[in-house]
């Protein structure tokens, strides 16, 4: 599975076993993320640590989950992403779009 | 690159027989011994041929192409049937299922291979040809997402270059909107996505781009930001572009005075080439992807220029590369390459050539503006 999630208490964690998470993975990655927004206010926390490279296709499935999540008052928040990512991430204020946390820990106290 | 192959067969002897037989040959094989297996295996990998055996266990080979057919992902993939019925049992069942090919167990390697061979060199001609017609249409219909056509100006000298990726249109677009002899402005946007999707879509965000200038310069409003800010509002309200995001860079020329305005939407810093100290300054932008939250947080920076200076937008393509199998997204490499080459003086088709070349495979498709400065 290029995907996984578990469950603890009222958060999903999501985690992305791509190394590469383009756009063949993109359209399954946001309809994982609608699949498993349930009814109201949903928490997630997605692991990008076995992320190294990530294209436009893929961050805009990433954005698009997001806006659904937020449209369900709900929060996605990002954890453990490598430093190509991240570097991608701070040149288009995509960091000012996401909640980024070291690890996955400290993601899930922050939706607590 | 290697066509990859998913085998399917209940018996592991004529599995790996097989997988031998197809390695040898040089195809990438994934094999499953049941069609269960292989629907796990198509969830991750899609291949560009599926072989699968007749007579399975649970479920069997018409079985599985019923479930292939009704999917939207898989229903494409080409599919041979390897069997040790004559072809009655095809025209009772598997016409229906437009199953036409089959190889009988035991065919000679070779003719094996041949047959492979020629579905998938049909499938490329098929692929080949039908993108052809679609960029005739499009052709016919002037629809362009980069402009074929410059404009000339008293004080600075714009070059485009567009690549597309697998010589599919994409995302990029790029358009230059003239208001009068003084002012022109510079779009350069990537709709999220590859291909044909993101093609379609940078349509809609162009009409809207063009709409939003002109009507924001009706009201006297030259302000970059601004019409950032109008533009974003739009594509905000725009239910049909829900979850179809684009960046955008938005330059306006003042030609009389020889100095640009720039804002940006989540995209890649404008590039300044200072010949005087041969150094290449980043201008960041603020604004936010466009359409994501109704306020985007747009700036605009005032950028002097004197003759000689050279100015960059770029898109992501630029700076994705792939090499010896391993994907990178990497900017401070393309600016160091490209300061070394404006250095050296290079011409901007120099510069193309060199930095966009074979050895850098490229992974979407890419645009890159230079404004100079006369």
């Amino acid at each position: 599975m290029n995907f996984t999630k578990e469950i603890s208490g009222d958060i999903t964690i999501i985690t992305l076993a791509l190394v590469e998470a383009s756009l063949n993975e993109s359209e399954e990655f946001k309809n994982f993320i609608y699949d498993n927004c349930g009814n109201e206010a949903p928490k997630m926390v997605i692991d990008m640590s076995n992320v190294l490279y990530m294209d436009s296709s893929f961050i805009g499935a990433l954005v698009a989950g997001l806006k659904k999540v937020l449209s369900k008052n709900g929060e996605i928040v990002l954890a453990n992403i490598s430093n190509d990512v991240m570097a991608l991430f701070e040149l288009t204020r995509l960091d000012k779009v996401f909640k980024i946390y070291h690890n996955t820990d400290e993601a899930i106290n922050s939706l607590k | 690159m290697k066509k990859k192959i998913l085998v399917v067969d209940d018996e592991l002897i004529q599995l790996v027989l097989l997988q031998k037989v197809l390695e040898n040959a040089g195809f990438m094989v994934n094999k499953a011994q049941s069609v269960l297996d292989a629907m796990d295996i198509l969830k991750d990998d899609l291949p560009d041929l599926i072989i699968s055996d007749l007579e399975m266990d649970q479920l069997d080979g018409f079985e599985f192409k019923e479930i292939l057919l009704n999917s939207d992902k898989y229903h494409n993939i080409p599919f041979l049937f390897l069997t040790a019925h004559n072809k009655e049992v095809f025209i009772e069942k598997g016409l229906s299922l437009k199953a036409i090919d089959y190889i009988p167990k035991g065919i000679p390697k070779e003719q094996l291979i041949a047959k492979i061979n020629n579905i998938l060199e049909t499938v490329k001609d098929q692929k080949e040809q039908s993108v052809n017609e679609l960029k005739m249409v499009a052709d016919r219909l002037n629809l362009k997402n980069v402009p074929s056509k410059n404009l000339k100006f008293k004080n600075f000298q714009i070059d485009i270059f567009h690549q597309t990726y697998q010589n599919h249109p994409g995302g990029d677009f790029i358009d230059l909107i003239k208001i009068d002899e003084r002012y022109t402005f510079l779009v350069l946007g990537d709709v999220m996505g590859k291909k044909w999707g993101a093609w379609f879509f940078s349509f809609t965000f162009l009409s809207y781009i063009r709409s939003a200038i002109r009507l924001c310069v009706f009201d006297g409003n030259l302000s970059v930001a601004k019409i950032m800010q109008r533009i974003n509002q739009v594509i905000h309200a725009d239910d049909f572009l829900d979850d179809i995001y684009s960046t955008l860079s938005l330059v306006l020329i003042d030609d009389e005075k020889g100095e640009l305005t720039y804002s940006g939407a989540s995209d890649l810093p404008l590039l300044k080439y200072k010949n005087e100290d041969k150094k290449i300054n980043q201008y960041k932008s603020k604004g936010l992807l466009l359409g994501f939250f109704e306020v985007g947080n747009f700036n605009e920076q005032v950028i002097q220029c004197i003759p000689k200076d050279q100015l960059f937008l770029l898109s992501d393509g630029v700076i994705d590369y792939e090499a010896n199998g391993v994907k990178k997204t990497d900017i401070n490499l393309f600016i160091s390459q490209l300061e070394n080459l404006l250095s050296e003086e290079k011409t901007f088709d120099e510069i193309t050539s060199n930095i966009f070349n074979k050895e850098k495979y490229q992974v979407d498709d890419c645009s890159l503006i230079q404004i100079k400065r006369i």
